[in-house]
């Protein structure tokens, strides 16, 4: 029997009206729990899990499904409506999407983040059905050395990126990384790293309470810099449903960029250990290379929203790839489904494709039911979500300020995240107000734990030899291309420079 | 007027919450209050299985006249939430944590946190670990990995998850004279990605860590560090102690303990719980078989010295080899 | 105060050399140790504060164009406070207090919708994070007091 005709197969299971109540319902609370800062899609799907667990597998999984998606539609919104990512690829997100909302176009901004995370998760679905077992297994020749390689490429790219001053991005983006190695060093036997002797720092810092500082807090300061009372969030600009839908040419505009970006994280989403945040930023920076409005990405254009909503979403599918087809969990959400999958009775791993057809494409054709049933959701929620722009800044600025305090004592349930995260605040809306890009000390905190660990294993399996990173065909390749992107500039220049003379 | 009226609404409300927070407190015989749970790992892992396995049989069979509520304290391979649970100004009678064999190591190696006050109440179950491969590769049996590994000292890499898997490396390297190489990954699923990508040759893990692959033929247990042979999917991997490596054994224990300062009556009460929750079916079989542990359960009485000596014992040995300082 | 912060940075990074050299070791019985990554990117750092440190002395273009605007510190200090409280009173409690002493003192609402709005966020907080989502808040200092 073909894919298609199991697929179909998976529908005539999975397509019931209780079933597809269950997948609004589902998508419904993904929705509101990923809005909620704090509670990313890894939590959300731990806490509700056990909801479904008196479900049978079937429609447990088909809610959960609706709960995942929700979940990562979700992230963009407060990135787009208060300048706090829920997850972590919404940072890319919120580059666009918040100044979207400050110029008016927040309506916008939340309509093509709806559609583009569903254009992310439909090619993400497609991909899956047709090349999914084919696709984990090339994942899997993504060693150490090729992601550490990866991972570079992405990481050099941070501090040309972002911001006006190419040397406060180095600085912001390489601060980042310091951050990030403080905590327990677990290529080393767990000793702990750069804590003087603090407990709370043994563990690291969060990046929830982080993001919540560095980009919720300041805003809010901002807000309050100015004395001006009565105002709402978007400067006072008249914002109607009529007008925030999007037009023809704006489609057209954000309609490639989601497709390019979609392939592009799904891709990401297959490899082992890459992350969805390496994805969405991989397209970020795809489109601010090859497209059309690249100039304007950064200060409001809709498709950054676009690239970053759809990449993360498509990335988010690709990592169920090698948990349904190796047994072996992409990503955190994947792994909490695994101890989910076990509850319910199922021996997740290869087989589970040949015994369990029933519920593999059920779980599958349950995927493409979440994705729409999130874009309804979606769709049915934008109305209420741009009222929370009209609200009068003294009214907004208390709620926002007591969210970012119980979102990121949620993260780890410890006060010690919240005394880090007004820290962060103060330091972040100072670094700002010197010119120093935010983003950059983000990004480079989420993907630098996975280059260090990354490149430290490659060096353990060669033996300390770096002839692992060029006699492997794709890192070589990838250190290439991350070579011609540091050089390119700079011969460019002085290419340009030999011309004029 | 309207002054009184709002001071008076204000009253009615600030009241309403102080006596809806009390009532989250609410009185009775032990346990009065909810009961944290604490789970120093994140949700989804093995530890965090464990602790809601426990809570689901608890409440199902209505074990405790009360709420337990399960925390994750993620972070510092368990050290963390050892730092939470031990902390002498939380009520210990009202706090109970997970706590395995690795996160007894790592607290017995940790310099920045005590947790020597935590109380032991029972260990539910040992889990086993097996020496892994992938199915396919030039290594069909234990002994073509001795051969591999005196041709090639250092060369062969050995994926492991934590300290304790890498002191499993070391005791094979210790006791067949060979030097097999550990690298360390996240989780056991990176190890399986690495594994079945050619990336590392071999493995250390649990039987629930690959049971999927190896029932798919993906991956091949090559020898086990168990006292017999294990059953099932796992019958065809020779112990050490067949293979002429006595020493190589080693289980790790999966434990809870109280809050610094727990009562004897409530340990005693909670030993009783935990007792019961071994004995259930479903404990038996959705916990001990599906994931090929040992179920011994242990009392108080002797989980406490055995916990002691058995994360000493380890942690001289990788004093011994450099892990520790 | 461009300065300053350029100074910051220096100590940082030579901190995270000097430990990352010293203490956990940058090269390590034949691989990367512990310090690897963090003395890479700490001499990153240097090196561009270095650079603006030099760029900030050397040229005159560039005038401090922040000004000190005290407003902007209210809230990190607010959540400070609410931090507090939550401590000391537990979530609901503080909740409340927090969202009606800011609308009515800072931002300057009248009683009634100070009231409304309080009473609705609490609910909003209290049933989502609490109820729904069972967040383990700490559940106030006083009510341990009794």
């Amino acid at each position: 029997m073909g894919n298609f005709d199991l697929l179909m197969q998976g529908f005539g299971t999975s397509f019931t009206f209780a079933n597809v109540l269950l997948a609004i319902a589902g998508g419904f609370m993904g929705l509101f729990v990923g809005a909620m800062p704090g509670i990313g899609a890894v939590t959300g799907v731990a806490l509700l899990l056990p909801l479904t667990f008196k479900m049978d597998p079937t429609s447990a999984i088909i809610m959960l499904a609706g709960i995942y998606y929700g979940n990562m539609y979700g992230g963009a919104y407060s990135a787009i409506l208060l300048n706090i990512p829920g997850d972590s690829p919404a940072v890319m997100t919120a580059l666009d999407g918040y100044p979207m909302s400050r110029k008016g176009r927040g309506g916008k901004a939340l309509f093509a983040a709806n559609i583009s995370s569903f254009i992310g998760g439909t090619v993400g679905i497609i991909t899956l059905t047709l090349f999914g077992p084919l696709l984990a297994k090339v994942g899997l020749k993504f060693g150490p050395a090729e992601i550490a390689a990866l991972i570079l490429l992405a990481l050099t790219s941070i501090g040309w990126l972002l911001g006006e001053d190419p040397l406060k991005g180095i600085v912001a983006s390489a601060l980042g990384i310091l951050i990030s190695t403080i905590g327990m060093d677990s290529m080393a036997g767990g000793v702990g790293r750069y804590t003087f002797g603090s407990v709370n720092l043994l563990s690291g810092f969060s990046f929830i309470p982080l993001v919540i500082g560095m980009f919720g807090l300041p805003q809010v300061m901002e807000l309050m810099a100015k004395k001006q009372e009565g105002e709402s969030l978007t400067s006072g600009k008249r914002l109607t449903l009529k007008e925030s839908l999007l037009d023809r040419s704006e489609l057209k505009r954000i309609l490639p960029t989601a497709f390019k970006s979609s392939i592009l994280g799904n891709f990401v989403g297959f490899l082992p250990g890459a992350g969805g945040t390496t994805g969405s930023f991989l397209a970020y920076v795809l489109e601010k290379k090859t497209g059309k409005n690249s100039k304007e990405m950064g200060s409001g254009a809709i498709e950054g929203v676009a690239a970053s909503e759809s990449a993360n979403n498509a990335a988010a599918v690709g990592a169920f790839a090698p948990l349904l087809t190796l047994g072996i969990p992409g990503s955190g959400t994947t792994a909490v489904l695994l101890g989910g999958l076990m509850m319910w009775g199922l021996q997740p791993g290869p087989l589970l494709f040949i015994q369990q057809t029933d519920f593999v494409w059920g779980l599958i054709s349950s995927m493409y039911i979440g994705n729409v049933a999130c874009i309804l959701a979606g769709l049915i929620m934008i109305p209420f979500l741009m009222s929370i722009l009209k609200i009068p800044r003294g009214i907004i600025a208390p709620m926002i300020v007591f969210v970012c305090i119980v979102g990121a004592y949620s993260v780890n349930n410890n006060m010690f995240d919240v005394w880090f995260m007004i820290a962060a605040g103060v330091v972040a809306y100072v670094m700002q107000k010197h010119k120093y890009p935010i983003a950059p000390i983000l990004l480079a905190f989420v993907l630098a734990p996975r280059f260090e660990q990354a490149i430290r294993r490659a060096f353990s399996i060669s033996n300390g030899s770096a002839k692992i990173f060029i006699e492997k065909p794709i890192s070589a390749a990838l250190l290439a291309a991350t070579a011609i992107f540091i050089f390119a500039p700079v011969i460019m220049k002085l290419v340009k420079r030999l011309r004029t003379k | 007027m309207k002054r009184t009226l709002i001071a008076l609404l204000l009253v009615f409300i600030v009241t309403g919450m102080v006596s809806a927070q009390g009532a989250e407190e609410a009185a009775g015989a032990y346990p009065e209050r909810p009961v944290e749970f604490v789970a120093p790992a994140s949700a989804g892992g093995g530890t965090d299985t464990f602790c809601r396995l426990i809570v689901d049989i608890i409440n199902k069979n209505d074990l405790v006249d009360g709420n337990i509520v399960v925390i994750n304290k993620p972070g510092g391979g368990g050290t963390v939430g050892a730092a939470y649970a031990s902390d002498t100004n939380r009520d210990g009678n009202y706090t109970l944590i997970a706590i395995n064999g690795a996160q007894a190591l790592g607290l017995r190696a940790s310099t920045e946190v005590d947790a020597s006050n935590l109380v032991p109440i029972a260990a539910l179950a040992m889990d086993n670990v097996l020496f892994v491969g992938a199915t396919g590769s030039q290594y069909a049996d234990f002994d073509d990995v001795i051969a591999a590994a005196k041709s090639n000292p250092g060369g062969i890499n050995v994926g492991v998850a934590d300290n304790l898997d890498r002191l499993c490396v070391e005791m094979i390297n210790d006791s067949v004279g060979i030097e097999l190489n550990g690298v360390y990954f996240d989780s056991a699923g990176e190890i399986s990605s690495a594994m079945l990508g050619g990336h590392v040759d071999f493995g250390i893990m649990n039987p629930n860590e690959c049971i999927g692959q190896i029932q798919a033929d993906m991956m091949v247990p090559l020898a086990a560090f168990t006292e017999k042979r294990l059953d099932g999917d796992f019958a065809s991997a020779p112990t050490f102690a067949e293979l002429g490596y006595e020493d190589v054994q080693f289980q790790m224990f999966r434990g809870i303990m109280g809050g610094a300062g727990m009562s004897a009556e409530t340990v005693e009460y909670w030993s009783a719980v935990f007792e019961q929750v071994a004995a259930t079916d479903q404990w038996k079989s959705d916990y001990i078989n599906k994931r090929a542990l040992d179920g011994n359960y242990m009392g108080a009485a002797k989980f406490g010295p055995y916990a002691t000596k058995n994360s000493e014992q380890l942690f001289q040995m990788g004093k011994k080899i450099g892990l520790f300082e | 105060m461009d300065i300053l912060i350029v100074i910051i940075e220096i100590i940082v990074a030579l901190v995270w050399i000097q430990q990352g050299i010293v203490r956990y070791q940058f090269w390590n019985d034949g691989k990367p140790g512990g310090g690897f990554v963090p003395v890479i990117f700490a001499s990153l750092v240097l090196i561009a504060a270095v650079a603006i440190l030099m760029r900030e002395v050397f040229s005159k273009k560039n005038k401090e164009t922040y000004t000190f605007q005290p407003g902007a510190f209210v809230p990190a200090a607010a959540a400070v406070l609410g931090g507090f409280m939550i401590q000391v009173l537990g979530i609901l409690l503080s909740v409340f207090l927090f969202n009606t002493i800011w609308m009515r003192f800072l931002s300057r609402y009248s009683w009634v919708k100070t009231l409304i709005s309080s009473v609705l966020f609490t609910a909003f907080i209290y049933g989502i994070f609490r109820m729904w989502l069972r967040v383990p808040f700490p559940s106030g200092f006083i009510f341990q007091l009794f």
